[in-house]
């Protein structure tokens, strides 16, 4: 891994159009703005994780029954 | 909100709608065509199927089925990406989660399938400070409305 050492205001350049500027410090948080073209998704990485083992798991519920799904939900909906 | 509502009747006459993910799903970023297959007896779920085989399905739902006051607010980014001005052009579904315990099946609220109907493309988006969760527990929100 590429370690720099940079100050606030300072930034680096990914490639030729992504930058990732140090905007504050504060006590133990960093404050980072990211400029990047449209195309390229920006998320916090602890985010994005549970966001893509969601997604994988969802999609092994290959098998469900969603007719049963649907009864149990209209079910509860009446119940509440 | 025209359009979308619209969109909703065309589904629930069991038209298979053909959507384009242009970056995909995430964690699925190779496939980019699906398609909203509704059936009425699955309401209010329903299925978002890619389009080739072998590639990934969704259960999904439209959040407001089990909560009313869900109102996502899109990014600049991701109304550019989706060609809308406003986040209420987009019909917003959840990714369902059903575990062996169907009591607590899940969506993920965070991170809902945004879709312009009109342009019939769809971005899977990550909410910025807004307080929804990963794993929504469906059935529970229900029961304390």
């Amino acid at each position: 891994m590429l370690v720099l050492s940079r100050k606030p205001n300072e930034s680096i350049i990914i490639g030729d159009n992504i930058e990732v500027k140090v905007v504050e410090v504060r006590g133990e948080q960093v404050k980072l703005g990211i400029t990047a073209p449209r195309e390229i998704s920006v998320h916090r990485k602890e985010i994005y994780d549970s966001i893509q083992q969601q997604n994988k798991q969802a999609a092994e519920s290959g098998r469900t029954d969603v007719d049963k799904l649907s009864n149990l939900f209209k079910k509860k909906k009446d119940a509440s | 909100m025209k359009t979308s509502i619209a969109q909703v009747d065309q589904c629930q006459a069991g038209v298979r709608t053909e959507i384009v993910f242009p970056e995909g799903v995430i964690g699925f970023t190779d496939h980019k065509r699906y398609c909203l297959v509704p059936e009425k007896s699955q309401e209010p779920f329903l299925w978002l199927e890619t389009s080739i085989d072998g590639g990934p399905s969704f259960i999904i739902i439209d959040p407001r089925e089990f909560k009313l006051d869900y109102a996502p607010q899109l990014s600049a980014q991701d109304k550019q990406a989706l060609g809308v001005a406003q986040s209420s052009e987009c019909q917003f579904y959840a990714i369902v989660v059903v575990p062996k315990d169907s009591d607590r099946i899940s969506a993920n609220l965070l991170a809902p399938l945004a879709i312009n109907p009109r342009h019939r493309i769809g971005r899977q988006v990550v909410l910025q400070d807004q307080e929804y969760s990963v794993q929504h527990l469906i059935l529970e929100e229900m029961l304390t409305a």
